[in-house]
């Protein structure tokens, strides 16, 4: 493209900034973000995207992260992108504008490689969205060679049969190693001309990527080739990006973010996330330490956030904050917790982590309202911890809690359902008796339930979910079961949750799905004021499909699953047992804290589990409360729970 | 404790024009956390930086010359302080200039202040902008919808009439207008609104951008007998650093300098 051309492309779209919600939103040039121009000896063009507005995916910890690997890696040129909102959508469909990068305004079509990263199932759409308005074919099998090659990862990657179509590859697992390996494969063949095929089969022989066309097409069969997850085994030695991107505008994470440790072993049965993140792996104090001092003198923030599934797990949590702590104390600077376990954690800590933002809400996911059903889901706290956490929080300045329950989890009756009402309760009196009679008046509980939807690699991995008319049933049970009136009810649209659960466990039939609800103006799936139920019904007619149907599809253990040609590394016995064992409210234990459960990702993936020091001196066993602190912008509540428990 | 108030002169370039005021805020507090300034905080329950900014600039105006008041515990040699600025300002936001100022100087935002705008209008016929300025010399006030109420501006009391000035056409058909406005602390108005509302309802201009040149405070409390034309120095008017301050031609030049996304970059998206 010549430079004239780009210069009238970026004129025509900065045209159209006085008429959007937000300009800042396309105008890039923020600190860190690298702005030069391709140069000779930059080969390989890359554009890093995310498959949502720019105010929730500037800060995306994977962007950050394969941003870092591009700039490090010699040969690569990387720009970033976003989808736009609706409204700069439509301006930019009718000036006939194609998706820019932000860097550079170039048309996305004029990269080699375009990685997007798949943060959760309600984004299909919108990926369908942005590869249309930058005006690339919708299917890899329609790209020709002067097309990019198409990439996705992240969490929603590991069933890649729904993306099958649209993706050429996908990356299965930490993406640190993976991605520089593709970066040098793609660099290397470009240098030798060579083609698209030979691109895609060159990556195929690259360990964690799945190639979707080389799969058979046929639904449920398990291709020949299984596609191993790659693991991160060194995390503890991987530098953390001090030099993140730092965006003008407020974004959905807007403070540095250091992540502490990866992966949860606490092993909650639906939870996607603690199966997939597996082994626990922590960074060391000292490194958590320097990644925080480091990043906040390098970009200015005032806020450090220690993120991970688990923060609180870290085996040396208390000396990492009470550093930080100390290091900060007299300053405008705050140390946050995404999510914590008040019980591992003790009042003194508490009082020290939460000391910074007492302001905002304390979030506990108890998940579900009576002891069976919680020792089903294998969510190991009781109602003596969930009190105890109450009153220490209480104690230490917060006012406001935030309770999230799941409806619809396997073996649920309307006992559990009215069990959640009871535990709402129990802590609404609990937070009014652990306060001075005075300031009664300050306590808030608000109580969120979403409407559980089965994970693909989970023990409820076999499980349908429950019909919407069932889900509706139960919601207007739990409205009418005597919630004490202080306390503020919100659900998650149920509808959105079918769609949500319809994709997490859908074979190769759910592409073409996904592709007519867009043609039918499905987009922005997770913004409940945009999504369209109408648009996916009229969908799955036009395709003889039921939404339901899809969505409570039950499968036979020993039946194969479509995700079954990706190995996590967890043994699919090991799966199997913990469905068994959880029908029969039998807890399983976390291997960090005790023995190994033989989950078989350390054997399978050769790799470890890696703490910094030992986690056995906190008192742990009973399990306790999560709670996530400074709760971030998002469209809607669900996207982020997986990763919240 | 004494604190010593720094002022910094920055600017709000290319693409950074349209961060909003508090976008821009949040931008300069984090550049003097990156300069590692000795900032004082405040006290109480959520600390933050202790500074104040001159007067809000809307989306999508750029400026030539901010300024953001910020008190520092401790006395750091201004050499320094202005090399640390320079060097942790980000692209779009180069600091020019930084000096200490007098506690019993006016705060920046309760001060009256002369600020001259550039407007580039979108006219290549040039007779809109003709019947603009015949308007805006002659009207005596205007009428402006603001949160669904229709107010009225005597010009006189928000107009430096005098100083108006059509600057040049360029070659890509735009008009080049000089328009300086004053700001007030209990109100001003803003150039673009000013000359849409001139416009109604036969004149069709397209406002291509909107650049804040330069500020003065303005202690005259008399805008239509002030003819002066100069900007800094006059009598009644003194730079807002209180020093001798610097030409618009050097403030040009400084963003020519500053900053390497200006320039090249000030359409990009
Ligand atoms: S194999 Fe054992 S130690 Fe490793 S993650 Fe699984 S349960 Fe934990």
């Amino acid at each position: 493209m010549t430079a004239r051309n780009k210069d009238s492309l970026r004129s025509k779209l900065s045209r159209l900034l006085d008429q959007v919600e937000k300009p800042a939103r396309y105008t890039g040039g923020e600190l860190f973000s690298d702005l030069s121009s391709n140069t000779a000896d930059e080969l390989l063009d890359v554009a890093l995207v995310y498959p949502d507005i720019y105010d929730i995916g500037g800060s995306n910890q994977a962007l950050v992260i394969l941003y870092d690997i591009c700039l490090r890696t010699a040969g690569v040129h990387v720009e970033r992108a976003y989808l736009p909102w609706i409204d700069m959508i439509a301006l930019m469909r009718h000036n006939d504008l194609p998706l820019c990068t932000l860097e550079n305004t170039r048309p996305l079509a004029s990269f080699d490689l375009i990685g997007i990263t798949l943060p959760h199932e309600l984004a299909a759409t919108n990926i369908l969205e942005l590869i249309d308005l930058a005006g690339i074919a919708l299917s890899g099998s329609e790209r020709g060679e002067d097309d990019p090659l198409i990439i996705g990862g992240g969490p929603t990657a590991f069933n890649p049969e729904p993306f099958a179509d649209v993706f050429d590859a996908l990356c299965i697992g930490d993406g640190e190693e993976l991605f520089a390996e593709v970066l040098g494969v793609l660099l290397q063949l470009k240098q030798a001309g060579r083609s698209r095929a030979e691109k895609l089969e060159a990556l195929a022989a690259l360990e964690g990527v799945s190639i979707c066309a080389f799969r058979p097409d046929a639904p449920c069969e398990l291709p020949p080739q299984r596609v191993r997850k790659r693991v991160l085994s060194d995390f503890a030695h991987y530098p953390a990006v001090t030099r993140p991107i730092v965006p003008f505008i407020e974004t959905a994470q807007d403070r540095l973010c250091v992540e502490i440790l990866r992966g949860c072993a606490r092993g909650c049965r639906f939870c996607a996330a603690g199966m997939l993140y597996r082994p626990v792996r922590e960074r060391s104090a000292q490194a958590v330490v320097r990644a925080v001092t480091d990043g906040l003198a390098a970009t200015g923030l005032n806020e450090a956030s220690l993120i991970s599934l688990s923060s609180t797990d870290h085996s040396q949590i208390a000396p990492i904050i009470r550093r930080l702590n100390r290091r900060y104390d007299t300053t405008d600077i705050k140390i946050s917790l995404p999510s914590q376990r008040l019980d591992a954690f003790g009042s003194t800590m508490a009082q020290v982590a939460c000391g910074t933002q007492r302001k905002g809400s304390l979030t506990f996911a108890p998940e579900a309202g009576s002891q069976r059903l919680r020792n089903v889901i294998n969510k190991n706290i009781d109602t003596d911890d969930i009190i105890q956490a109450i009153t220490t929080a209480c104690a230490a300045g917060w006012r406001h809690y935030k309770l999230y329950f799941m409806v619809g989890l396997p073996t649920e009756t309307d006992t559990d359902i009215i069990q959640i009402v009871e535990l709402a309760n129990l802590v609404y009196d609990t937070a009014v008796s652990a306060v001075p009679p005075g300031e009664r008046g300050q306590i808030r509980v608000a109580l969120s339930c979403a409407v559980f939807v089965p994970k693909a690699h989970t023990p409820f991995q076999w499980c349908g979910q429950l019909g919407l008319a069932e889900v509706q049933r139960r919601l207007r049970l739990l409205r009418h079961s005597g919630l004490h009136k202080s306390i503020k009810l919100q659900w998650q649209d149920p509808e959105i949750s079918q769609i949500e659960a319809v994709i997490s466990r859908g074979d190769r039939t759910i592409g073409p799905l996904i592709r007519r609800a867009w043609e039918l103006g499905a987009r922005f799936d997770a913004w409940s004021e945009q999504f369209s139920m109408t648009a996916w019904r009229t969908a799955a007619a036009d395709l003889g499909l039921s939404l339901d149907e899809l969505a409570g599809r039950e499968y036979a253990l020993d039946a194969t699953l479509p995700w079954d040609f990706v190995d996590s590394g967890l043994d699919k016995g090991f799966l199997a047992e913990e469905y068994q064992r959880s029908l029969t409210g039998q807890v399983t234990n976390d291997c960090t804290r005790g023995a190994c459960v033989s989950c078989g990702v350390c054997a399978q993936l050769d790799t470890n589990v890696s703490l910094a020091a030992s986690r056995s001196d906190t008192s742990i066993s009973t399990g306790g409360s999560s709670t996530q602190i400074g709760l971030d912008l998002k469209p809607v509540d669900c996207v982020e729970r997986a990763t919240c428990v | 404790m004494s604190e010593f108030r720094l002022r910094i002169n920055f600017q709000k370039l290319g693409a950074c024009r349209y961060l909003s005021h508090l976008d821009l805020a949040r931008a300069m507090e984090r550049c003097v956390r990156r300069a590692a300034l000795p900032y004082a905080v405040s006290q109480g329950f959520s600390a933050h930086m202790k500074h104040s900014f001159s007067a809000a600039l809307p989306v999508g105006t750029g400026s030539l010359d901010e300024y953001m008041d910020v008190e520092l515990a401790r006395y750091v040699p201004r050499t320094a302080v202005l090399l640390a600025l320079r060097e942790a300002a980000a692209p779009g936001l180069p600091v020019l200039d930084a000096v200490y100022v007098d506690h019993k100087q006016p705060a920046l935002a309760v001060s009256h202040i002369q600020a001259s705008y550039e407007v580039l209008l979108y006219d290549p016929a040039g007779v809109q902008t003709t019947a603009l300025m015949q308007r805006l010399e002659r009207a005596v006030d205007v009428e402006v919808v603001k949160k669904g109420k229709p107010k009225s501006y005597k010009l006189d009391e928000y107009v430096y009439r005098n100083r108006t000035r059509l600057l040049k056409t360029d070659s890509a058909g735009l008009t080049h207008l000089a328009l300086v406005l004053r700001l007030t602390p209990n109100g001003s108005l803003r150039p673009e609104v000013l000359l849409k509302a001139l416009a109604l309802p036969d004149l069709d201009m397209e406002i291509r951008e909107v650049t804040r040149v330069s500020l003065t405070i303005d202690d005259s409390n008399d805008v239509s007998n002030n003819t002066s034309t100069s900007v800094a120095g006059s009598k009644g008017h003194r730079n807002i650093d209180g020093s001798g301050g610097r030409s618009n031609a050097a403030r040009r030049k400084g963003r020519d300098n500053c900053c390497r996304s200006n320039d090249s970059k000030k359409d990009s998206i």
